[in-house]
């Protein structure tokens, strides 16, 4: 009885799990933008992928400090907790001027633009760090 | 490709598992041996799954085999034949879902507790007194616990066996103990012959299991606590606690502190666990926000129902090809 009970609620708690992340996969992608649009007036605080280069790379107590650019605007970003793995491939993208993929949570910091970064995106192929 | 990952890591975690003595660690090791971290590099939720799986099905060797480890060893768990895959299949399912609700829990206790260096002094010092008193042989284990202590500090401390410290952490400063200990060991178990219903109602495995899940939350406050050390803790405050709700308790907190370890990792960049330590060196563990949360979490149920299924259709096929094997003859007759 007890068996038969478990099985049951096997199958329904996989079939609910299975449910939940398709949701999440549906409603919760973050949108690809530009730079200029978060540093535009129609920006919503929210979680965005965000494409460019890097410049001025710091780190100060544990938090990596940088500025994301593209051709026109650049918007200046925290990622908190860097490895030194993710910090030598930041410095690396940085110095080879290579283009990399932000998944970050754009927010206004005393009013400035800012991004906090979950995620970065180094190749098309989504070797990530 | 996130259903690919999962699938994958289900399924290689499912057939790593079943190795006895197989830890997550000691596969992380061998990973990053072989530099398979170079080439695996964005796949967080395979590792995540596979470390899930591997925890599931490596309740199978001590189901068959009666293989103990570090997690269980202390909780006297029965012989194999007396095994059922069901009680601890329900501590995976119920544990894993208790853990999933508890995370804003483990979050504050981690937040508010991690840095009182005191009350982790403590509170070890006070499961290293439970070991030792509960013990039917205390002189010994008191022994045991000098000896291994001793050894940690000239091995850890001073470097004294190896120049690697990778080296002690793979062949397990606990190994001669335990060792030391099953020498010793020689309790034999009356087989019960009463079916899961009659031994194990559903309420008492919900509640087993929900205390399995709230005090793995010792986990993320203490390091070098394991995950057998913290079921002391229900195991104290509820002294009433058949065998059977113990192999609930013990699946239940298994399966909690991957979520833990994982959750912790991906938050606050911290880890408990030699393979988690080692994800994230080699940047595969990525910051969350809210969203990726209760995405972990729905991937955490996914795989443990998952690998449970798994695990309830193989146990019989498993069981029935060791039925075939020759059984060993004893010494004397």
């Amino acid at each position: 009885m007890f068996e038969k009970k478990l099985f049951k609620i096997l199958i329904f708690t996989s079939a609910f799990a299975l449910l939940g992340i398709l949701t999440i996969m549906y409603f919760f992608e973050a949108s690809l933008v530009s730079i200029s649009f978060l540093l535009s007036e129609d920006a919503k605080v929210g979680v965005y992928l965000v494409s460019g280069n890097l410049k001025n790379i710091e780190i100060k107590s544990n938090v990596l400090f940088f500025e994301l650019c593209d051709s026109y605007d650049c918007i200046s970003g925290v990622y908190f907790n860097p490895t030194n793995k993710t910090a030598e491939r930041l410095e690396y993208a940085r110095e080879a001027n290579q283009e990399i993929t932000i998944k970050s949570r754009f927010e206004y910091y005393y009013g400035s633009p800012e991004i906090i970064a979950y995620k970065f995106y180094f190749d098309k192929c989504g070797g990530y760090s | 490709m996130i259903f690919i990952e999962i699938f994958l890591g289900v399924f290689l975690g499912f057939l790593l598992g079943v190795i006895p003595c197989f830890h997550l660690n000691v596969l992380a090791y061998l990973l990053l041996f072989l530099g398979a971290f170079s080439i695996i590099t964005n796949s967080f939720y395979f590792f995540f799954s596979l470390a899930i799986s591997m925890t599931i099905s490596g309740i199978m060797p001590l189901l068959f085999f009666n293989v103990s480890t570090i997690d269980n060893y202390s909780l006297n768990l029965g012989q194999p034949n007396c095994q059922n895959p069901s009680l601890y299949i329900s501590g995976f399912l119920f544990g894993s879902l208790f853990a999933v609700f508890l995370l804003p829990l483990f979050y504050l206790l981690f937040l508010f507790f991690s840095n009182f260096f005191v009350f982790i002094f403590l509170v070890l010092l006070f499961v290293l007194a439970y070991f030792v008193l509960s013990d039917s042989n205390k002189l010994l284990a008191f022994v045991i616990v000098l000896f291994s202590g001793v050894l940690g500090i000239i091995t850890l401390k001073y470097n004294f066996f190896f120049s690697e410290p990778l080296l002690p952490c793979i062949f397990g400063l606990f190994a001669l103990p335990t060792l030391v200990f099953s020498i010793f060991d020689n309790t034999e178990e009356r087989c019960d012959s009463k079916s899961v219903q009659e031994i194990m109602s559903f309420k008492s495995a919900i509640f087993s299991s929900f205390l399995g899940s709230l005090f793995s939350s010792v986990i993320a406050i203490i390091p070098s606590l394991s995950p057998g050390m913290s079921q002391v803790f229900p195991a104290t405050f509820s002294e009433r606690l058949s065998k059977n709700s113990r192999k609930v308790l013990l699946s239940s907190t298994l399966i909690s502190v991957i979520l833990i370890y994982f959750f912790m990792a991906a938050i606050f960049k911290k880890s408990r666990l030699g393979f988690v330590s080692v994800l994230l060196e080699k940047g595969l563990v990525p910051s969350f926000s809210f969203p990726d949360i209760l995405l972990l979490c729905f991937v955490f149920v996914f795989a443990v129902s998952l690998s449970c299924i798994l695990l309830y259709f193989s146990y019989p096929l498993i069981s029935k090809f060791i039925s075939l094997l020759p059984k060993k003859q004893p010494f004397f007759v």
